[in-house]
């Protein structure tokens, strides 16, 4: 899609071919292998896969924290592959908003919450209007203004995390599998956070193997060993990419239904099936 | 301004504050500032306390009525009933009112500060005294009138009614008491006058005040000096009233009050009484017109033009150690940022990802460590000024030094800040978001090979050069390398060795045969061996530092003693007509001898002209200046040799010179002619007592010099300080003519630009010790979680309190005892390379001398030991007592 018309359309963000090799001792490692992905507006994705399929290296450029060794992203209409260091730097703080796993490595220890959203709303550069009680309601702590990150639960942490993370309207939040370190309360809660700010408009592309999360998304991205495998949007049905041989991947579920590894192709006009032989 | 808004936001708001919240980066970064104030701004503090301190020296060696303005003129004594001034006869000197001259001067230095009390002397001339009817012979006075006297006399007899003070060797040999009535002759004429009391003759007894008068109290050779008597002025103008004695000198005398004395002080009392003496002898002033004809003195630039070579020849030699400490400070700053970006790791990864550029993060430390480096260079400026105060050359500086002074701390501040900023700006680059980690570089670049080649350059410019003492006119300088060799030398080689102890392989292999304490304490060493290198290193500068410059000074004083007495060869030589010993009830006796030296002329054929000196073997070694490096043999072992003097035959010589053979025969001079002595050599050394310079000397028992007629030049040498000797001798008739003393000459020497600087480099060292320990501090204080985790692991693994409190003390003794036993090693090899090149006094015997400092090197034990505890006890106490869940948790 033409960047105006992702722009026109509601496009938060995508990413087009997407490469990324780390250099090694035995030469590069290719952690991503083409990439192609589109995150609209105002939607929750979320991303999985294995370790080391490749989620995290794909959320440190999609956060422009890297460029990439080919490809392109694309923040709000915005080419970022080219940019110096220092306007990456400009649009990091402007367009987008980071949480990380560990809920004390977001916050400062001696700023209270409501400073924490000043903060990000200066260094954001926003035009809008703080409302920091309103972000703070949004997210379940209404009654924590005043309070600094060591009187507040894990849980509470991290869901100050995202709303500054959310703090002066960036385009896209991204969050590296922010539900990992908390109870099931608290995961629920951050999910539901989430959610409510995703249908206020904000844009998450979130990291986690949490169903809590992963359930709620408004679409699944499948990583595996660098390749998008699969799309799942909303409650529709799992899109298998193929790639430019033919292959595709599976999901564990589809090859639980094949145990010997072999399908049978069944093609009747433009209807495929797959089905145990 | 736009780059800047980042000043507005909180965390760079709340940043100058921040700092108190880690106390352990605080103290490390306070005291950090403290070195670099104390560097920095002690260098023009101490050079000018140098150079009033030289003032005061020089002013206090000499006598302040020498130095001080003199106006001296001739004065008529009036004729009885005439009233003052009257024409003078026809070449008579000119009529001055001497009470009119006296207001008119001192009306002319009035406001001149610093300045002491007037003296007025007016000299009276000799008269001789006798008590009429009495059969003493009459007795010579010289008769003065100086005021204030009376207060400066050691009054032994006096009554009220007013007359003369009489002098008690002369009251002795007259039997006159106080109250007796005197006949002064003056010329013709006698005048009766009444003694009003006896004093201390003052060629036995005087103090300063009478300094200025020694030439007419104490004269040497075959003149005599009458004694001093004195009289007020107005008594002794109307005894020269009643004789034919028609003009008096009148001294007019205004001594400088040095004690509170800046350079500035001296040159405002320079100008004003250069002022005044030009125009007292400006024959077309008023003041010339008032006062008379005459001259006038003053030696006041001399002294100040010495104090200036002085601080110049300080300021040389301390500009380098400065500089390096500037350096040492501003290194362990970026260290402090280090610290610093390891404690702000979380704040840096969040500031970062929203943007912060490394430039807003540098500042952000900036502003941070602001504070304590502010703070702690405004302290060590404060302790450079009160150190200098207290223990410097001088308890005054200049105002104008202390503004130079804090403005050179202020900028060494800032400049070690700015570096800290780069620091922390360089390292934020590679800071990785994801991970947190900074990409710290785990190796340190092989820095001390650069540092040792610095070293090696400089030492080999001092041994180019020749001598490290330099002279510039009469004060001496030290080359700057002298200081700075040491300093680079041991911080490259401190480092090397540092760098060796704590490597893996050999930590590992020394922790296989330890037991668990010490496996304990060499794995964490190990750990954290980038960390502590530097730690063992600081250490063993800090007390190499301060080793060298308390040795090279100690080495200084003993060579310098050394050569300033051996030349003369006891500490006081007086030179005598014919040979007379100190009277055996004189204190002095039984620390004197009887020398005969042959200057000139003395010759062995086919060698060099030599000097001899003859020695009374039974008393010489309890007079002369003996050190134990001038010989194989001790002094007395020496003497005995020359004991056995034959009447035949060689007579036994000591020998001192390289090219003297065996046997040899001596031409002297002899009453008759040129005699010859056949001599053999029974001794050698490389230096012996009244070694002149470094011609040959040989040494011969006195008596066989007597037995054969040599005409002799007598000496007595005493081992004695005594400043009433001289006094005594005479006064017991001794025919002494001149006299000298050791420390006369050891004072010309101007040891002071080197000891002081060697002083300055002590007290770097001492702070740089301070600031050591702090990073000693700072090295536990980072490790601190890390150390307590560990601590807890152990004893959940079985390890006992016990054995992990061991091991606590092993680590921290390793550090701080490797760093002294370093340190005190290089200082000596310092010493050892240097000592040589430091020779004040080159053309002089005997060779530098070299001494190493043991009370400060048990000082430094002292003190390394003090500090060991003292940490080892906070470290136990911090990592004690929480439980091991409490701590992991923390170190997630």
């Amino acid at each position: 899609m033409p960047a105006d018309r992702r722009e026109a359309s509601g496009v938060a963000a995508d990413c087009r071919d997407l490469v990324q090799i780390y250099p090694s001792d035995q030469g590069g490692v290719t952690v991503l292998r083409g990439i192609h992905a589109t995150f609209p507006k105002g939607t929750l994705t979320s991303i999985v896969g294995a370790s080391g399929a490749g989620k995290s290296t794909l959320l440190r450029l999609l956060a422009c924290l890297e460029a990439p060794s080919a490809g392109q992203v694309t923040i709000a209409g915005q080419p970022t592959s080219r940019l110096t260091a220092r306007a990456r730097r400009r649009l990091v703080a402007r367009r987008i908003g980071y949480v990380f796993q560990r809920p004390p490595d977001n916050l400062i220890d001696y700023l209270t919450a409501a400073a924490h959203l000043r903060l990000a709303w200066q260094m954001r550069e926003s035009a809008t209007v703080l409302d920091a009680e309103q972000l703070l309601a949004s997210v379940a702590l209404s009654g924590a203004p005043k309070k600094r990150p060591d009187e507040l639960s894990d849980g509470e942490q991290q869901r100050l995390a995202v709303a500054i993370a959310v703090a002066g309207d960036p385009d896209l939040i991204i969050a590296d599998e922010p539900t990992a370190d908390l109870d099931p309360a608290g995961a629920a809660a951050l999910a539901d956070s989430i959610v409510r700010l995703t249908k206020a408009g904000r844009t998450f592309v979130v990291s986690s193997h949490d169903p809590v999360v992963t359930d709620r998304s408004d679409q699944v991205l499948v990583i595996r060993r660098g390749v998008l495998a699969a799309v799942k949007s909303g409650r529709g049905p799992l899109r298998v990419m193929v790639d430019p041989a033919g292959r595709i991947q599976l999901p564990d579920e589809a090859l639980r239904q094949l145990p010997g590894r072999v399908a049978e192709v069944v093609v009747e006009g433009d209807v495929i099936t797959l089905q145990q032989p | 301004m736009e780059r800047l808004r980042f000043l507005r936001w909180s965390p760079w708001l709340r940043a100058p504050l921040l700092a108190f919240r880690s106390p352990a980066l605080f103290v490390g970064v306070g005291v950090a500032g403290v070195v670099l104030g104390l560097a920095a701004g002690s260098r023009p503090v101490f050079v000018s306390s140098a150079a009033s301190g030289a003032l005061r020296q020089d002013l206090a060696k000499g006598c302040p009525y020498d130095v001080g303005l003199r106006v001296v003129r001739q004065a008529a004594v009036p004729a009885v009933g005439a009233s003052p001034p009257i024409a003078p006869a026809s070449g008579a000197a000119s009529a001055i009112d001497l009470g009119a001259a006296e207001s008119t001067l001192v009306g002319a230095v009035r406001g001149t500060p610093h300045l002491g009390t007037e003296v007025t002397t007016v000299f009276g001339g000799n008269a001789e005294a006798s008590i009429a009817g009495n059969t003493e012979p009459p007795q010579q006075i010289a008769l003065v009138a100086r005021r204030g006297a009376a207060q400066h006399i050691h009054i032994l007899s006096a009554v009220a009614s007013p007359g003369i003070w009489l002098p008690d060797t002369t009251a002795a040999r007259l039997h006159a008491v106080a109250g007796s009535l005197l006949d002064l002759r003056v010329g013709a004429a006698v005048v009766p006058i009444a003694v009003h009391g006896i004093f201390r003759d003052l060629l036995l007894e005087r103090d300063q005040f009478w300094c200025s008068l020694q030439p007419q109290i104490e004269v040497f050779g075959n003149a005599t000096t009458p004694p001093v008597a004195v009289l007020d002025q107005p008594q002794l103008m109307e005894v020269l009233q009643q004789t034919e004695k028609s003009s008096v000198t009148a001294w007019w005398e205004f001594p400088p009050d040095a004690r509170n004395w800046t350079m500035s002080a001296a040159r405002a009392v320079q100008a004003h009484l250069g002022s005044v003496s030009a125009s007292s002898q400006d024959p077309n002033s008023r003041l010339a017109k008032a006062v008379g004809e005459g001259v006038a003195h003053l030696d006041l630039p001399a002294s100040i033009q010495h104090a200036q070579e002085t601080e110049a020849a300080v300021a040389s030699a301390v500009g380098p150690v400065s500089l390096a400490s500037v350096a040492v400070a501003v290194l362990v700053i970026i260290a402090a940022s280090g610290t610093w970006l390891e404690r702000r790791r979380v704040e840096l990864r969040v500031l970062a990802i929203r943007g912060a550029s490394p430039g807003a993060l540098a500042a952000k430390a900036m502003l941070e460590l602001s504070v304590p480096t502010l703070a702690g260079a405004a302290a060590g400026l404060a302790v450079a000024v009160t150190t200098v105060r207290w223990f410097g050359p001088s308890a005054m500086a200049e105002p104008r030094a202390v503004l130079v002074a804090s403005v050179s701390a202020l900028v060494a501040a800032l400049l070690g800040l700015a570096v800290g900023a780069v620091v922390v700006a360089t390292r934020v680059r590679n800071l990785n978001v994801r991970s947190g980690v900074l990409g710290e570089k785990e190796r340190l670049p092989l820095w001390e090979l650069i540092v040792l080649a610095l070293a090696a350059a400089a030492y080999y410019e001092l041994r180019t050069r020749g001598g490290a003492v330099v002279s510039s006119g009469p004060v001496q300088r030290v080359d700057g390398l002298v200081l700075l060799f040491p300093v680079l030398m041991l911080a490259g080689t401190a480092g090397l060795i540092a760098r060796v102890a704590l490597s893996r392989r050999l930590l590992s292999v020394a922790a296989r045969h330890l037991p668990t304490s010490g496996w304990l304490a060499a794995r964490r060493l190990e750990a954290g061996r980038w960390r502590a290198a530097p730690m063992v290193t600081a250490t063993a500068v800090s007390i190499g530092i301060v080793m060298f410059g308390a040795s090279l000074a100690a080495s200084l004083r003993a060579t310098v003693g050394a050569k300033t007495t051996l030349a003369p060869g006891a500490a006081q030589v007086f030179n005598l007509q014919v040979p007379v010993p100190v009277p055996p009830a004189d204190p002095a006796a039984a620390h004197s001898t009887l020398v005969t030296v042959t200057a000139e002329g003395a010759t062995t054929a086919g060698h060099p002209a030599s000097v001899v000196l003859g020695v009374e073997p039974a008393t010489f070694a309890r007079a002369a200046f003996w050190e134990s490096s001038f010989a194989g043999a001790s002094l007395p072992n020496l003497l005995r040799r020359l004991s056995d003097h034959p009447d035949t035959g060689p007579v036994p010589v000591i020998a001192v010179g390289r090219s003297l053979p065996d046997r040899l025969t001596i031409a002297l001079p002899g009453d008759k002619g040129t005699l010859f002595l056949p001599a053999r050599v029974v001794g050698r050394a490389k230096a012996f007592p009244g070694q002149q310079t470094s011609r040959d000397l040989l040494v011969v028992n006195r008596a066989a010099l007597t037995r054969i007629g040599v005409t002799e030049a007598p000496q007595i040498w005493v081992n004695s300080t005594d400043l009433g000797l001289t006094g005594r001798l005479k006064h017991a008739g001794v025919p002494i003519f001149a006299a000298s003393r050791a420390s006369d000459v050891a004072a010309g020497s101007a040891l002071e630009p080197q000891l002081w600087a060697l002083d300055y480099l002590q007290v770097i060292g001492l702070a740089a010790g301070a600031v050591t320990l702090c990073g000693v501090g700072l090295y536990f204080a980072a490790n601190a979680r890390r150390r307590r985790l560990g601590t807890a692991l152990a004893l959940r693994l079985g390890v006992k309190a016990r054995t992990a409190h061991q091991a606590t003390l092993a680590e921290v003794a390793a550090l701080l005892t490797g760093g002294l036993v370093v340190g005190v090693g290089l200082a000596w090899l310092a010493v050892a390379l240097v000592f040589s090149r430091l020779d004040p006094l080159p053309n002089s015997p005997p060779n530098p001398l070299f001494r190493f400092d043991a009370i400060t090197a048990v000082w430094c034990v002292a003190g390394a030991a003090v500090s060991g505890i003292v940490l080892t006890a906070i470290l136990e106490r911090s990592s004690s007592a929480r439980p091991l869940p409490e701590l992991l948790r923390d170190a997630r």
